[in-house]
């Protein structure tokens, strides 16, 4: 009897297990065209990425390979929450957070990518057993990764504390863009805000899933982008933290943006990053 | 004195031992890591200056 009961208990974790690890390259699963499933921090300096966000956010790191190439995981508490990937065979790449969309057929969404006039950065490529990626620069330039991934990841409801719930377009041609992130994500557009003569777009499909606004003409600085946002409780207290960590504050938290809710700042290497409170 | 499992406890741990380790090597499935010059967005060291608007929806 208690031989029986072994063995079953054996088939059910291994049929368990097996079934985990060797899903077919077609079992992806549907997940809403237009959410942000992940982000990457593509950066020069991997060890000081890790003391940075471990430092400033409590994140955990575990050390594992994308193909042949070493790629970080960082996780807050047991969920998985970023990548670090080590940029330093591009000669001349900069530090950049990659925020990846959902979409349902990549190498379809490159066409419309191309179409519109932005270009391929990485060709769309099967990473197994995850998803299948590529990564482009959109009509402004903006980088953006394009993810249909294997196995869902949870839509948060609420957001969780030091894990990213937001992004956010900067444009230079803020009508190109919503036109453009109408047809590549089938989003609808509402206007949140028109303070300082600044109109901020929300995107949303089923729900809200990014902000859109267009850079003022004095922010020359700036290229186009996706900012992510990650949900801080106290952003004053964790931006102060920032620069004794190796990295700068941008925009301190001040009581005009969003009640002194908001910060952003750089990393180490340089990828910007927003640190936000919600509600605000 | 500590008695030896039986052969049947044994294999019940190897094969949770198996299980475990194969369903923490999935749990690394997380993640896309390809790597990418996608240049810098952000030159130097100031902000937008005006921001409006953000999060909504949760």
């Amino acid at each position: 009897m208690r031989n029986r009961l072994t063995i079953s208990v054996v088939a059910i974790l291994a049929a368990a297990a097996a079934g985990v690890v060797n899903a077919p390259a077609s079992a992806a699963v549907t997940i809403e065209t237009g959410r942000f499933v992940w982000h990457d921090l593509m950066t020069r300096d991997v060890p000081a990425a890790r003391r940075f966000y471990g430092g400033l956010l409590g994140w955990q790191f575990e050390d594992v390979k994308r193909g042949d190439r070493p790629y970080v995981l960082a996780r807050s508490g047991s969920d998985p929450v970023a990548g670090i990937v080590d940029i330093n065979h591009y000669p001349d790449a900069g530090a950049q957070w990659i925020s990846f969309m959902a979409v349902d057929d990549v190498d379809k969404s490159v066409g419309v990518v191309q179409s519109a006039g932005g270009k391929v950065l990485v060709d769309a490529r099967d990473l197994e057993p995850v998803a299948r990626v590529a990564v482009v620069a959109d009509p402004q330039g903006a980088p953006l990764g394009l993810a249909r991934l294997r196995k869902d990841r949870p839509d948060m409801v609420k957001p969780v504390a030091r894990q990213f719930f937001w992004d956010e377009y900067l444009a230079r041609d803020a009508a190109q863009a919503l036109d453009f992130y109408k047809r590549l994500a089938g989003y609808q557009s509402s206007i949140s805000d028109t303070r300082l003569g600044v109109e901020y777009h929300v995107l949303q499909n089923s729900r809200k899933r990014a902000g859109l606004f267009q850079l003022p003409a004095t922010a020359t600085n700036i290229l186009p982008n996706w900012l992510p946002y990650i949900l801080v409780d106290d952003p004053q207290a964790v931006g102060s933290r920032v620069s004794g960590l190796g990295g700068q504050v941008i925009l301190p938290a001040a009581p005009e943006r969003r009640n002194g809710t908001l910060v952003i700042i750089k990393d180490p290497s340089g990828a910007p990053l927003a640190l936000q409170k919600y509600p605000y | 004195m500590i008695s030896s499992p039986s052969p049947a406890r044994r294999l019940l741990i190897v094969a949770l031992l198996l299980a475990a380790t194969l369903v923490s090597s999935s749990c690394n499935s997380s993640g896309l890591g390809v790597g990418v010059n996608a240049g810098t967005r952000w030159g130097g060291s100031t902000g937008p200056g005006v921001y409006v608007g953000g999060p909504a929806g949760y």
